[in-house]
């Protein structure tokens, strides 16, 4: 008993915390100390890391709550999300109670709610791990990052961020500003749907899908995304491919299904087998693409 | 390393401390003296250092100190008055809510956030925002029925 109350509070020891009152000036110290510095999003994955020991390169603490990044904006083409907006606020807004949207309200909400609470979309991408919930929802809707750094802006496909646990195009000097959905079409519906053991848990898997359809009930355009099941958080495109441009209809969606289960190579751990990963991503597909056919329809 | 003096708004009062610069909110509570934050997994998983930050219920140990500053910070202890206790505590003791007492704690804070939000709540969103917290003695049975026995009357 004894030796578990002497373990220090936080496997880490951070020299300094500093609350940034610009982004420059965010710059200036991504930029001199790199990879021994982190943004705080929420806070919450930097602490589950820190008491595991994983963080004892980290020094320096950067605070970004005085950014005003927390913002949801509709605009005619796109919605942009600034990075530091908490994942209850878009669990919350109405812009995504629209069909077309919906998968990323499903994902964001999820329990405990006390990580919803604290939780930023900023730091459920730059993790860049593939248990999160909002990056195959974000994945689904054509999502991309916009970072910023001292030399200037760029802007990425979600779709190209994420390159292995834990590992993303993110540079040690950039940030994450900004998120920007594009508007679906007309008569789009998206869903999200995750399988977790315990309520509290992270999710054996996830998928969520999107379909866009044409007067006569083709489908014009198909995202299918999965969380959990491989390394990063990634589309299937194969099973996409598949289904664009054919009637969306069982015996479409059961080949798919097929499909996505040989597409994917899921990872083993604590939670699920490969294998067992492998027949959860059939069943989920196929039930979250009928969710999200039905809403082409309201 | 470079301690920062800070000043945290809790259950009310203003108070200045000194922080170090990762030290989660939890252990800062609790060196003040407001020990019904307690401590067990120290990764966000058991409920039992649950805290209101601006109203809404998160995990202390899993925030840093320094983060909660400007925010409004409420403990258990902020809920009752010296006379009398909040309607929520007073349904768990009718309702026998509580065994060994280490969760209650997080629960009524949770259970507070829930009835301001959704003064209604179904059994299962009660169950669903409770999720989050652990309890290893009753079980949940008597707990949500504690919460919608506090529903029904506020």
């Amino acid at each position: 008993m004894g030796e578990i109350y002497r373990k220090p509070a936080v496997g880490f020891r951070s020299e300094e915390y500093v609350r940034v009152q610009s982004v420059e000036e965010a710059f200036s110290y991504l930029k001199k100390y790199g990879e021994e510095a982190r943004i705080i999003g929420g806070g919450i994955t930097l602490h589950e890391l820190g008491v595991m020991g994983s963080l004892s390169r980290v020094k320096k603490l950067i605070d970004i709550q005085q950014l005003k990044l927390d913002y949801i904006n509709s605009e005619d083409r796109s919605i942009k999300i600034g990075a530091s907006t908490p994942v209850y606020k878009i669990r919350d807004h109405e812009v995504f109670r629209n069909v077309a949207l919906r998968a990323l309200a499903e994902a964001s909400d999820f329990v405990p709610v006390q990580v919803v609470n604290n939780a930023t979309i900023g730091g459920e991408i730059c993790t860049g791990l593939p248990i999160l919930s909002l990056p195959p929802a974000l994945l689904a809707l054509d999502s991309s990052v916009k970072c910023v750094s001292a030399d200037g802006e760029r802007i990425i496909p979600l779709d190209n961020f994420y390159v292995d646990y834990f590992l993303t195009e993110l540079r040690s000097d950039e940030l994450v500003k900004e998120i920007s959905i594009p508007v679906p079409s007309a008569k789009t519906g998206s869903a999200f749907k995750y399988e977790k053991i315990t309520a509290a848990d992270y999710p054996m898997g996830s998928v969520a899908v999107r379909f866009s359809i044409d007067q006569r009930g083709k489908c014009t355009e198909c995202r299918v995304s999965t969380g959990s099941l491989c390394r990063i958080p990634m589309r299937a495109k194969k099973t996409e491919k598949m289904l664009e441009g054919t009637d969306l209809n069982k015996q479409t969606l059961d080949k798919a299904a097929n499909e996505i289960s040989k597409e994917i190579d899921p990872i083993s751990d604590l939670r699920a087998s490969a294998d067992y990963r492998r027949r959860l991503a059939r069943v989920l597909f196929v039930e979250t693409a009928e969710i999200a056919l039905n809403r082409t329809k309201m | 390393m470079k301690c920062m003096q800070s000043k945290l708004h809790i259950n009310g009062y203003d108070y200045d401390v000194i922080l170090k610069p990762h030290e989660n909110l939890r252990e800062v509570l609790r060196r003040i003296g407001f020990k019904g934050v307690k401590k067990s997994c120290d990764v966000g998983g058991c409920g039992v250092c649950t805290v209101l930050l601006d109203g809404r219920p998160v995990y202390s140990c899993c925030t840093f100190a320094a983060w909660a500053e400007g925010k409004q910070i409420t403990t258990v202890e902020g809920l009752a008055s010296p006379e009398e206790l909040d309607l929520i505590q007073r349904n768990f003791v009718e309702k026998g809510a509580s065994q060994c007492g280490f969760c209650t704690p997080g629960l009524v804070l949770v259970a507070e956030a829930l009835l301001k939000r959704n003064p209604q709540p179904s059994e299962a969103e009660v169950r669903r925002e409770i999720a989050g917290n652990i309890c290893r003695c009753t079980g949940y049975v008597k707990v949500v029925d504690a919460i919608l026995a506090a529903s029904k009357k506020r």
